[in-house]
C-alpha cells in the first residue's frame, strides 16, 4: 500500500500533463478561463473565397481544437485592406493580426511588434526553430529597424512562365540568355505566336522588364543608388543599353499586338489560347489560372535572362512575400503566435501545396504544379532581392510618381532611350527640389 | 417716461404679433430636429474635420500627425499630376458636358416625338444607367481591348482595321475613350429627365408654330429649349456634379495610367491617399485634394445655378 501511495502522486502528474500536452500540441500559451472568451481580430487582405482564405479556414479549425475559447474574428478585406486599417485605428479599434504586402513594414514600421523572441522558440511540429524552417531569403522582406516583424506566408519571385508543350510544339527552348531570348522570340514570332506578353495597362507591369534589365547590367546596388540619389548622372552605359533594350523588344513588336492597351488578364488569356508564348509576371500566376488552364497547358517558369557582360549578379532573382504582421497594440498576440505555428507547420504547408496549389515559405516543401521551378531557381540564385530594386518601399513617392510615368512613355513609344534617361535625371532632380 | 413707455409698448406688441411665427418656427425646428443631427454629424463635421486633417502630414496610421499648415494645398499647385487630373475633370465637365447634353437632348426629342420605335429605344438607351460604375468599365475595357475588343472587331470586319488601336494606351486617345464610356453610362438618366421636362410642354405650342410655318429646328430652338430650360440647368448640374466625382469607371480601367495620363482628381486623391498597396500613403495631402475637390463642386454648383437663374416659363 505505501508502495501504491508513492507512485500515485507522480503518476497522477504524469498523467494530468500528458492531458494538457495532448489537448495543446506544443503551445505554451494556457487558454482563457472557462468563463472566458477571447475574441481577436484579424484584418486580412484575402477576399473570401479565395484559396488563401479557405485554407486559412482549415487552420483555424485545428487552431480552435487547441485553443477553445479563443475566437478569431476574420474580416476578409481584400486588396486594399490597408483603407480599412486607417479607419479602424483612428476608431482605436486595432485589430491583432494585420496580412499584407512587403510594403507593409514600411509603412507600418514601429506600429509592428516584432518576431524576434518567438522565431526562437521551437516549431509547431518538429524540434527546429520555427526561424529556421523557413526559407532564408524571405527574412529580408520581413525585416524593419533591425527586427524580423513578419511572418512570411506566401512567397513569390518573378519569372518567365511560358507552357512546357508549346515549346516543344514550337521546337524552341527555354531562353537562359538575353541573346537566347531575341532569337527564341525570332522564331515562335515567324510561327505567328507572339513571343511575349505584356498588360501594359496594370501599373508597374512593364516596369519588371526595365528594372531587370538595369539590374542585370548595373547591378542591384548601384542602381538603387543612381535612381535615388539626387544629381547622380545615368551615366554608366548600362542605363542607356537596358533602355535600348526594351526599346528593341517594343520595335521587333515582341510584345503582343495591342499591348500598350492591354489590361490584365488579357495577356494570360491570350496565353492560354496559344497566341503568345511567354509572360514575365509573378508567381501567382499559375494558380490564378487554375480553373482556366486547359488540359495541354503546363506551365513552367525560367528566371529572367543573364545579359553577357552585366554587372549585376546574372542569377539575381526578385523574392517578396505576403506577411502576416501582429500590431503592437493588438491584444493577445500570444495566441496569434500559436495560430501562425500551426499554419506553417508541415502538415498544414503541405494542405497549401497540394490542395490549393499555393508555394510554401517553409524550406524542404515540394513546389505547386506549374512552380515546380521555383525551389531549383531559388536553390541557384547567389542574390536575391526586393522587388523592383528595393525602390518601391523604401522610396515610393519618387517610384510610384516620378518614375512610372516616365517608363509608362518609354513602353508607349513616346520617349526614346536618350530621351528617357535625361527626362529621369531631370524627374529626380526636381523631385529632391520640390521636397 | 412717456416715450419709454411707448417703445415697451410696441416692443411688446411686436413679440405678441410675431409670437405665432416664431412658436411655429421652433415647432417646425424640433421637428428638423431628428434629420439635422445625424446631417450634422455625418457631412458637416467630417467636411470640417476633413479640412483639419489637410493641414497634416499624416499616413493614417498611427498618431504622428505632423502640422504642415496651407503646404499640402501648396504643393498641389505645383503638382503636374494633380493639374493634369484636373484638366481631365474639366474636359468631362465642359467638354463631355457638351456632348452628353446635345446628345441627351437629341435622343428626349425624337422620343418625345414618337418616332417609330421609340419605346424600345428609351429601354436601350436607359438601360446602361442601370449598371455599376464597375460592371460599366469592366464591360468597356473588354470593347476597347486591343486584341479581344469588340470594337476593334468591328472595324476589322467591315474593312476599316487600318483605324484598330490600343485605345486605353494611347495618351491622347484613352481618357476621351474613358469619357466616351462614361457618357454611354449616364446618357439614359438624362434623356429621360429631358424628355419629362419635353412632354410637359403643351402640344399646342409645337402646332402653332407648324401652322405658322416653323422648321423643326426653329421649334427645337425657339420652344422646346427655352421652355425646358429649368430642366437643362438641373441636368447641367446635375452632369458638373457627376464628372467631378469620376472615379470608379477610371479606376477600374486604367487606374490613372498609363503614364497618369487618365488620372482625374478622384482617382489621383485615392492614389495618393490609399496608396495602391504600393506605398504612398499620404492622408493628408490626399485629403487636401479631396477638400479641392469638394470647393469645386460646390462652387461650380453655385455659380452654375446663378448663371441658368433664368425663370421657368410658366404655360
Amino acid at each position: 500500500m505505501s508502495n501504491y501511495k508513492n507512485i500515485l502522486p507522480p503518476v497522477i502528474a504524469s498523467l494530468l500533463a500528458g492531458l494538457i500536452l495532448a489537448r495543446c500540441g506544443p503551445s505554451t500559451v494556457e487558454d482563457p478561463t472557462a468563463a472566458e472568451t477571447i475574441t481577436i481580430q484579424w484584418l486580412d487582405f484575402m477576399s473570401e473565397g479565395e484559396p488563401w482564405q479557405r485554407w486559412q479556414m482549415e487552420v483555424y479549425d485545428e487552431f480552435k481544437k487547441v485553443h477553445p475559447k479563443v475566437k478569431i474574428e476574420f474580416i476578409w478585406a481584400g486588396r486594399d485592406n490597408l483603407t480599412k486599417l486607417q479607419p479602424m485605428i483612428a476608431a482605436g479599434q486595432v485589430p491583432t493580426v494585420i496580412s499584407g504586402g512587403p510594403e507593409l513594414p514600411y509603412h507600418l514600421g514601429s506600429e509592428l511588434w516584432s518576431f524576434d523572441a518567438a522565431l526562437e522558440t521551437k516549431a509547431w511540429d518538429s524540434d527546429e526553430k520555427w526561424k529556421d524552417t523557413f526559407l532564408d531569403q524571405l527574412w529580408a522582406g520581413e525585416t524593419f529597424g533591425g527586427g524580423i516583424v513578419g511572418i512570411p506566408h506566401a512567397p513569390y519571385i518573378r519569372g518567365l512562365f511560358y507552357n512546357k508543350n508549346q515549346f516543344i510544339q514550337l521546337g524552341v527552348n527555354p531562353p537562359k540568355t538575353w541573346d537566347e531570348l531575341l532569337a527564341t522570340c525570332a522564331t515562335i514570332e515567324a510561327e505567328g505566336v507572339d513571343c511575349l506578353g505584356l498588360d501594359n495597362l496594370e501599373p508597374d507591369y512593364n516596369s519588371w522588364w526595365w528594372y531587370w534589365l538595369v539590374q542585370r547590367l548595373i547591378g542591384t546596388e548601384e542602381a538603387f543608388r543612381v535612381l535615388s540619389t539626387a544629381g547622380e548622372p545615368f551615366a554608366d552605359s548600362g542605363w542607356l543599353q537596358a533602355t535600348q533594350m526594351v526599346e528593341e523588344l517594343i520595335d521587333k513588336s515582341y510584345f503582343q499586338d495591342g499591348f500598350s492597351g492591354s489590361g490584365w488578364p488579357a495577356a494570360q488569356m491570350l496565353q492560354m489560347r496559344g497566341d503568345l508564348a511567354m509572360i514575365f509576371t509573378g508567381a501567382w500566376l499559375p494558380g490564378e489560372m487554375l480553373d482556366s488552364t486547359p488540359e495541354n497547358f503546363e506551365y513552367d517558369l525560367i528566371r529572367f535572362p543573364a545579359v553577357e557582360g552585366g554587372k549585376g549578379e546574372q542569377t539575381a532573382v526578385p523574392v517578396w512575400a505576403n506577411a502576416w504582421f501582429i500590431h503592437k497594440d493588438g491584444p493577445h498576440k500570444e495566441y496569434v503566435v500559436d495560430y501562425f505555428k500551426i499554419a506553417t507547420s508541415r502538415k498544414f504547408q503541405q494542405l497549401l501545396v497540394e490542395k490549393y496549389k499555393q508555394p510554401s515559405p517553409l524550406k524542404g516543401m515540394s513546389a505547386p504544379a506549374g512552380l515546380t521551378s521555383l525551389p531549383k531557381i531559388l536553390g541557384e540564385s547567389k542574390e536575391t532581392t526586393l522587388q523592383y530594386l528595393g525602390l518601391l518601399y523604401k522610396h515610393p513617392e519618387l517610384f510610384i510618381q516620378v518614375y512610372r510615368p516616365l517608363i509608362d512613355q518609354l513602353f508607349g513609344g513616346y520617349l526614346n532611350a536618350s530621351d528617357f534617361l535625361e527626362a529621369m535625371d531631370k524627374a529626380r532632380d526636381n523631385y529632391y527640389a520640390n521636397q | 417716461m412717456a416715450p419709454k413707455a411707448t417703445r415697451t409698448g410696441i416692443g411688446e406688441r411686436w413679440r405678441q404679433a410675431t409670437a405665432p411665427k416664431r412658436r411655429q418656427r421652433l415647432f417646425v425646428s424640433l421637428f428638423l430636429l431628428p434629420a439635422l443631427v445625424p446631417y450634422l454629424a455625418l457631412y458637416i463635421y467630417p467636411a470640417i474635420h476633413a479640412f483639419y486633417i489637410s493641414l497634416f502630414d499624416w499616413s493614417g496610421f498611427n498618431k504622428d500627425m505632423r502640422f504642415v499648415g496651407l503646404a499640402n494645398y501648396e504643393r498641389l499647385l505645383h503638382d503636374a499630376i494633380f493639374l493634369e487630373a484636373l484638366k481631365h475633370n474639366m474636359i468631362a465637365v465642359f467638354g463631355g458636358g457638351a456632348v452628353m447634353l446635345s446628345l441627351a437632348l437629341f435622343f428626349a426629342i425624337l422620343i418625345t416625338k414618337g418616332a417609330r420605335g421609340s419605346r424600345f429605344f428609351k429601354t436601350v438607351i436607359t438601360a446602361p444607367f442601370l449598371l455599376s460604375g464597375v460592371a460599366v468599365a469592366i464591360f468597356w475595357k473588354f470593347v476597347l481591348d486591343p486584341q479581344f475588343g469588340l470594337l476593334n472587331g468591328v472595324l476589322t470586319a467591315v474593312g476599316l482595321d487600318n483605324l484598330t488601336q490600343p485605345w486605353l494606351g494611347d495618351r491622347d486617345l484613352a481618357f476621351p475613350a474613358i469619357l466616351a464610356g462614361v457618357i454611354w453610362w449616364w446618357i439614359g438618366l438624362f434623356v429621360l429627365i429631358i424628355a419629362a421636362g419635353i412632354q410637359r410642354i403643351p402640344t399646342q405650342l409645337w402646332d402653332a408654330a407648324k401652322v405658322d410655318g416653323a422648321t423643326e429646328w426653329q421649334t427645337t430652338v425657339r420652344i422646346t429649349i427655352p421652355l425646358i430650360w429649368d430642366v437643362l440647368a438641373v441636368a447641367a448640374v446635375l452632369w458638373i456634379i457627376d464628372a467631378l466625382r469620376l472615379f470608379d469607371i477610371v479606376w477600374v480601367m486604367t487606374k490613372g495610367g498609363p503614364g497618369n495620363s487618365t488620372h482625374v482628381l478622384g482617382t489621383y486623391l485615392y492614389s495618393v491617399g490609399f496608396g495602391e498597396r504600393s506605398g504612398l500613403y499620404q492622408l493628408g495631402r490626399g485629403t487636401a485634394i479631396g477638400v479641392v475637390l469638394f470647393a469645386l463642386v460646390f462652387v461650380s454648383s453655385v455659380v452654375y445655378l446663378r448663371l441658368t437663374r433664368r425663370k421657368a416659363i410658366e404655360y
